[in-house]
């Protein structure tokens, strides 16, 4: 049964950081096999994995509309032709398969196709033992572009007022709109305990582990190398538990 | 109707020079020679051999109403088979021809695609692009060493297609032979692909100026094509 974790939460609180963490931890175990969607139009997963994009998801969206004004095509045929891309678009490192989501959609109602690219997306990651989504800030994207429900929804923030603010109102939205089984917080760049209690007693959010500041990853941040070759640090070990393998 | 007479006749003359060439070799359908349907996805590093994809490939669904067309459970393999072979990869053609009591061109279409598009090996990823007939599989290691075959692929795509009511007989063809062969089959795809986008152009339009159509020349050259538009024609105004 596929597992589907979301990463949300402020731009620049380390949701990317925690979804390559937890990539380098996938690697470890070969038997799982895990696809890694980088659904932040920054991109900035793919830079951290040192994994090349080959397309991204808008592409095809750019592909379907074009087909679908130039060509007669059955539903059917474009069906399989979207899942022929997708497996195509994809980056394949030992058990983990990468696809990038790309910028959103310009001007104009994709509904219909971003319908059909989502199911397209579910439909793939129903072949993977977890996929691992690397949001934007907030959950609601995720549910319209890429995929309909997660089973957890981690929100990450730093310690300051506005990334658990954010947090919150993800939170928030998610409850009415996304299905999801859990959902909570993932304090990141913890320096003491007395910080992560003072943040933990203004938040009501189900608390789901900390990362601490960590100078490996930070040199590995700076220097551009490839989350993948990350060794045994702070930040791994406190990844683990809350990636529950 | 015979609307792919050439492409077929095109396709018989090219296995009768891969026969001639020694290359081609065949066999007949029968219950043993299937393979369990499941689907699955085989990532790069569990692929053990690759079929089409960026070896290249085409893909063709071809039927007709006329009897003695189709050569009944023939499975016929011009080139290697996954077991013959030590590549990697290998280009890769994949061919459906169905004879049958086809009341709908459009509909008979759609339920050949749907019977291959809905067959999935174990062990074995497949992906198509009708439009631009393309097919790509990936066949895992461990299939192969369980003894997937092209002729036990071809034997589960006869299975699907007998359990068609429409559908009287069935046959399958591939070829791995090599590029060259592809462009030998070139033509018949083209042909091929511009028939079904007469078709589709046909019943997913409604657009009876003929005159300012693209595919007015496939028209002209294909018998059975105007008499579908025409039927359609009428039952529209009709309706």
């Amino acid at each position: 049964m596929s597992k589907v974790i979301a990463i949300c939460g402020k731009g620049g609180v380390g949701k990317t950081t925690l979804a390559a963490l937890f990539t380098r931890l996938i690697i470890e175990k070969k038997e799982i096999r895990a696809l890694v969607i980088d659904a932040d139009p920054a991109g900035g997963l793919s830079l951290a994995l040192s994994l090349p994009i080959k397309s991204t998801v808008n592409d095809l969206r750019k592909e379907i509309v074009a087909t679908a004004r130039n060509k007669n095509s059955g539903v059917r045929s474009l069906a399989a032709a979207v899942d022929y891309r997708l497996l195509e678009s994809l980056t394949e490192h030992r058990n983990i398969a990468f696809l990038a989501v790309g910028r959103p959609e310009e001007e104009g109602c994709y509904c219909q196709v971003n319908a059909f690219l989502r199911r397209s997306i579910e439909y793939l990651s129903e072949k993977f033992d977890l996929t691992i989504i690397d949001a934007e800030a907030g959950v609601e994207q995720v549910n319209r572009r890429v995929i309909s429900s997660v089973d957890r929804l981690l929100l990450v923030s730093d310690l300051s007022r506005k990334g658990l603010r954010v947090a919150e109102t993800v939170y928030r939205v998610a409850a009415t709109s996304v299905n999801f089984k859990e959902a909570g917080l993932i304090l990141n760049r913890v320096r003491s305990e007395e910080a992560l209690s003072t943040a933990l007693t203004s938040t009501g959010l189900p608390h789901l582990g900390s990362l601490p500041e960590d100078d490996t990853v930070y040199s590995f941040d700076a220097s551009g190398k490839s989350f993948l070759e990350l060794p045994d640090c702070p930040s791994l070990q406190a990844a683990r538990p809350i990636l529950q393998l | 109707m015979n609307l792919f007479r050439e492409p077929i006749e095109h396709l018989r003359s090219y296995l009768a020079d891969a026969e001639n060439r020694n290359v081609l070799q065949c066999c007949s359908y029968n219950s043993f020679l299937t393979w369990p349907e499941e689907s699955s996805l085989v990532l790069q590093e569990n692929t053990a051999m690759e079929l089409g994809g960026s070896e290249g490939s085409l893909l063709m669904i071809l039927w007709t109403e006329q009897a003695g067309i189709v050569r009944p459970g023939r499975i016929s393999l011009a080139g290697p088979d996954l077991t013959e072979t030590d590549q990697a990869g290998l280009p890769f053609t994949q061919i459906i021809l169905a004879r049958g009591a086809f009341g709908d061109e459009y509909e008979t279409c759609q339920t050949l695609q749907d019977a291959l598009f809905d067959t999935r090996f174990r062990g074995v990823s497949t992906r198509f692009w009708p439009d631009r007939q393309k097919v790509w599989n990936r066949v895992s290691g461990e299939a192969l060493a369980e003894g997937f075959t092209l002729m036990r692929c071809g034997g589960t795509l006869l299975k699907k297609l007998q359990t068609l009511p429409s559908v009287e007989e069935a046959e399958v063809i591939f070829s791995t032979e090599s590029p060259h062969d592809q462009s030998l089959l070139a033509p018949a795809a083209q042909k091929t692909q511009d028939i079904m986008e007469a078709l589709l152009k046909i019943y997913e339009e409604i657009n009876f100026d003929c005159e300012s159509c693209e595919y007015k020349e496939v028209c002209a050259e294909v018998a059975g094509l105007k008499e579908i538009h025409r039927r359609l024609h009428e039952e529209r105004e009709q309706s």
